[in-house]
């Protein structure tokens, strides 16, 4: 019970830092290209944890994260667009823009499932393949769909994302994620990624795990989706091509497949780097691919591997900081007394 | 009644049949063998019992329910919940999970909470997760194993490796364990404690237990009755003493030269 | 393996990161001179990603402009003008954070770009919202000055192309029967031929054939037969140079001796490539030609040809406009206030490069289009056809 309370109490701080946060941007304590930049990178950080729940815990490879937020982005801007379309037109504002968020990432997850029950059957490189094929088949129907504006894109939304709506999402996704793979089910699906056979062996069905972590990522990809819609006031096929899932699966292998805390690092990070590195102009492209072949070089895992960052970890860390200094002047003493 | 009984159980692998026509019966409470030189198609027929493979012919019956036939067969997971567990001849444990999670996993199937509780970890999460960690450790207890519940499964000795895969199958509560090998790469002393733990968890679980072994003499040890196979077809079965004098078996384990010798 | 793949996809989506980097190596902000009274304009053009090129002529035409007016004085009694571009990669949401910083970040008074209509349509929202004028040089969807009365642009938008070919048909070729082939499924063959119809029939034309196809569609005879059996005098083919090339290239062979016409997305000398001579004898609506001859066009050419050292492609010459344009506006409002400077644009009576410019209500400029005949392989200036 009290665990349930401290759990609550803390869930309830950190969104009255996001509003905090909000209260500023609004009052223009932090100007509107941080903002814009802190929504950007929180609806990555959504982009890229539900990604996590796929690459990283569950040890499936997927390249079709960019479709799912395609789906949630076009779902939620025909039904803020259109005032009676799908949702009654006496939801309006911003309670048909959250219920149109739902919609995209239920849409999402729907559209997740048909995809997941028969290619999960298939293992490694095959998922990528036909995760990477349903992508650009999505970005190819939606290119020629002529009631979302086609290839050039589907405009005139209003923007009703903000920092706190997008840090409130980001918020949800994390404490969502996160109590799944503590549970018994997000066990199960963590099995699949360690052995499958031992898995289906200590009676995980495997094939229905695969399908529901697939399920639950493509649902919060898809309101990721309909946050950006509402941010950029505009969709565009082309904003959902293979290389935003390349980015997406980049921020992941970056902070460590399987963990949380490293996804969500990497996300912020990465999106940090492209604004830092624009004072590079052209060469911040070449400076941003260094970077990575350096971190890919050195830590081959992720930052963080399959570790969360927790106050523990870092306690560990220190301490073997210390023994090893230690040690070292030990050494130091032993050969300086020889 | 018997506890698993196989009907004329084969399987082919293109043209090559690696197991043909395998009929073993277990009674319950029983501590069979299951022996053979390398390549005889032992583990083969492990994992044709646990769903791993589909048989090209023939059918299992477990509990005299059947779990594969020509019309029907069952997933690896729901052989396993119907009661039939297993070990791996190469240890297959979640490696980078605590030995804790490792026998959590097991108790999956028991878990009676749905997706809306562990997203948001309800009274009925926290009441059923409280229940499998005391099972989860009341098990390792039994395996000695509970002091060492947040370790790293891989960093963990190989005797206690592959008592944790012991442990893990028994979570999973079976009437029938299936053991590959469990003591291949353990010095006579760690075999001699497991086969100890071995019928100390038969007698406590009233388990029907399968043994695929190649230490003879273990064998020979704690099993009441012993299969041999060869080529993929059962070439004799009975007491340890029978299988010791059966010249079939002393010809396919020694080489024929020796027999005549 | 999976680890492995994703190294392999880490590798090239850097290499393909670091060769469409190396595509912009122009530094964009002209050493900035001390003056405290200089203006800062932004632009959004791509230097890097998909349409790099595009974006590179832009930004060329765009700074030859700015150190033009700048050697001759700056504006406002001496101010000079300090270009800053910020790449957008070619994406819509960084086209948005390119905006958002430009405004906020560099507070820059009024905003050049950008070259695709998608991107303009996600920055326009921000602008407008802003406060801040934004004068894309070579957006052409209609909808993207529809965002709000800050938004303008310096080029014609798609139907204006149907009209003036329509015109010229009637008038320059004195025809009256005219046959239509239209890609479905492209917004802007659609565009151009509505207006053709329009215009063309309003002038007492007949359309005598009217036929569809595929952008994807290689094989044309079908169509081609019904347009011969038709006898039109002209073919108004309005499509990127990709399929008009075959198409021009069958109907040749289908023995059509009508006239065939187009629009600007005829203006690739690719188009000879896939046409041969075929191509030969057709008109284009284009928005400038090298050939125009105005003392504009031919002191652009040169200023353009000393700095670069290529021949400027229309994107650069809009974009050159559209900074002259701005640098007038800003100099008839007497302030770099956006409200000012749009009240300047809106009212503004300019003559560039691309001929001379007003705005209509809906801040789409009123100018005239150049028509280009195609002659031996070669694109030649033919006529000005003014709205």
């Amino acid at each position: 019970m009290a665990k349930r309370f401290s759990a609550l109490l803390q869930f309830a701080l950190v969104l009255a830092l996001g509003y905090a946060i909000q209260m500023a941007m609004d009052a223009g304590m932090i100007n509107r290209y941080y903002a814009h930049v802190m929504t950007v990178m929180a609806i990555f950080v959504v982009g890229a944890v539900s990604l996590n729940l796929i690459n990283g815990i569950c040890g499936q490879f997927s390249l079709g994260h960019a479709g799912f937020m395609a789906v949630g982005a076009y779902t939620a801007a025909i039904i803020t667009k259109n005032p009676d379309l799908i949702l009654p037109a006496i939801f309006t504002g911003n309670v048909r823009f959250i219920l149109a968020t739902l919609l995209g990432g239920m849409t999402a997850a729907f559209v997740g499932f048909l995809v997941g029950l028969p290619s999960l059957r298939l293992r490694g490189d095959y998922l990528a393949i036909v995760t990477l094929g349903f992508g650009e088949i999505i970005r190819i129907l939606l290119l020629n769909w002529d009631f979302v504006g086609g290839a050039s894109g589907y405009f005139g939304l209003v923007r009703h994302t903000n920092f706190f709506a997008a840090f409130l999402l980001s918020i949800i996704t994390i404490t969502i994620i996160r109590n799944f793979i503590q549970s018994s089910h997000g066990r199960a699906c963590v099995s699949i990624r360690e052995d499958e056979i031992a898995a289906e062996t200590m009676g995980v069905p495997t094939t229905r795990y695969k399908v529901i972590a697939f399920v639950i990522a493509s649902f919060f990809a898809g309101t990721a989706g309909s946050m950006m819609a509402h941010l950029t006031q505009m969709v565009t096929p082309a904003s959902f091509t293979f290389i935003l899932s390349i980015e997406l699966l980049l921020m992941v292998v970056l902070g460590g497949l399987g963990s949380i805390t490293g996804s969500i690092g990497a996300a912020i990070f990465l999106t940090y780097a492209a604004e830092a590195l624009r004072a590079f102009r052209a060469y911040r492209m070449i400076l941003y691919s260094l970077l990575l072949i350096l971190i890919m070089l050195f830590r081959p895992k992720g930052l963080l591997g399959t570790q969360e960052l927790s106050y523990g970890l870092l306690k560990e860390s220190f301490k073997s900081l210390r023994t090893r200094w230690q040690r070292k002047k030990n050494d130091d003493i032993t050969a300086a007394a020889e | 009644m018997a506890v698993l009984e196989t009907i004329n159980l084969t399987i082919r692998f293109g043209g090559l049949t690696a197991v043909s026509k395998f009929n073993i019966s277990l009674e319950e409470g029983e501590l069979v063998g299951l022996i053979g030189p390398n390549g005889a198609g032992k583990t083969t027929a492990f994992n044709m019992l646990t769903g791993v493979y589909q048989p090209s012919e023939g059918t299992i019956a477990f509990c005299d329910a059947p779990l594969c036939s020509a019309t029907k067969a069952l997933q690896p997971y729901q052989i396993t919940r119907r009661g039939i567990a297993r070990t791996f001849q190469n240890i297959r444990l979640f490696k980078e999970l605590s030995v804790l999670d490792n026998v959590k996993i097991a108790y999956h199937q028991n878990v009676k909470y749905g997706l809306l509780p562990a997203f948001l970890h309800t009274g009925r999460y926290h009441a059923e997760e409280v229940e499998i960690e005391e099972k989860a450790i009341e098990l390792l207890k039994i395996f000695g194993l509970d002091t060492k519940k947040s370790e790293r499964a891989k960093n963990l000795p190989y005797g206690e490796q592959r008592r944790l895969e012991v442990a893990r199958a028994l979570a999973t509560n079976p009437k029938l364990l299936l053991l590959d090998e469990p003591a291949a790469g353990m010095n006579p002393q760690e075999t001699q404690q497991l086969m100890e733990l071995i019928n100390f968890i038969r007698k406590q679980f009233s388990l029907t237990i399968l043994l695929i072994e190649h230490d003879m003499a273990l064998v020979m040890g704690v099993c009441e009755r012993i299969y041999v196979l060869d080529y993929g077809k059962i070439i004799a079965h009975g007491t340890p003493t029978e299988i010791r004098r059966n010249p079939k078996v002393i010809e396919a384990y020694l080489g024929e030269e020796l027999v005549h010798a | 393996m999976k680890r492995k793949l994703s190294l392999v996809l880490v590798v090239t989506m850097v290499l393909s990161l670091a060769l469409t980097g190396c595509g912009g190596n122009q530094p964009q902000a002209p050493a900035a001179p001390a003056a405290p009274e200089e203006i800062k304009i932004g632009s959004v053009f791509p230097v890097t990603g998909a349409i790099a090129t595009f974006g590179q002529s832009s930004l060329n035409g765009t700074q030859l402009a700015f150190e033009e007016i700048n050697n001759a004085g700056g504006v406002l009694g001496g101010r000079k003008l300090v270009l800053i571009n910020e790449d957008n990669q070619s994406k819509t949401e960084e086209t948005a954070t390119a905006f958002q910083k430009l405004i906020t970040q560099d507070e820059v008074s009024a905003i050049l770009g950008s070259v695709a209509s998608s991107h303009s349509l996600a920055g326009a929202p921000i602008a407008q919202a802003a406060g801040i004028p934004m004068l894309s040089p070579t957006s052409t969807n209609p909808r993207v000055t529809e965002v709000g009365d800050f938004i303008f642009r310096a080029c014609f938008i798609d139907p204006f192309q149907g009209q003036v070919m329509a015109k010229f048909a009637l008038e320059t070729l004195g025809v009256t029967t005219a046959a239509m082939l239209v890609e479905q499924d492209s917004d802007y063959s659609k565009g151009l031929a509505a207006y053709f119809k329009k215009a063309f029939e309003a002038g007492g034309g007949t359309i005598v054939a009217e036929e569809g196809y595929k952008s994807t569609d290689t094989d044309f005879s079908a169509i081609l037969t019904r347009v011969k059996a038709a006898n039109p005098a002209v073919v108004f083919v309005p499509a990127y140079y990709g399929t008009v090339g075959p198409i021009l290239r069958q109907a040749q062979a289908a023995e059509i001796d009508a006239v065939f016409l187009g629009g600007d997305g005829w203006d690739s000398d690719k188009l000879f490539e896939l046409a041969g001579d075929a191509a030969n004898g057709g008109f284009f609506s284009n928005h400038y030609s090298p050939d125009a001859g105005t003392p504009e066009v031919e002191a652009f050419l040169a200023a353009y040809q000393a700095k670069f050292n290529a021949v400027p492609d229309a994107l650069a010459a809009l974009a050159y406009d559209a900074a002259y344009m701005l640098a007038q506006a800003i100099e008839e409002a007497g302030s770099v206030e956006g409200v000012a400077i749009r009240d300047a644009l809106a009212a503004i009576n300019f003559t560039g490069v691309s001929g001379s410019v007003t705005f209509d209500e809906n801040r789409n400029p009123v100018k005239s289009a150049v028509i280009i005949e195609i002659r031996d392989g070669k694109q030649v200036y033919k006529a000005t056809v003014n709205p």
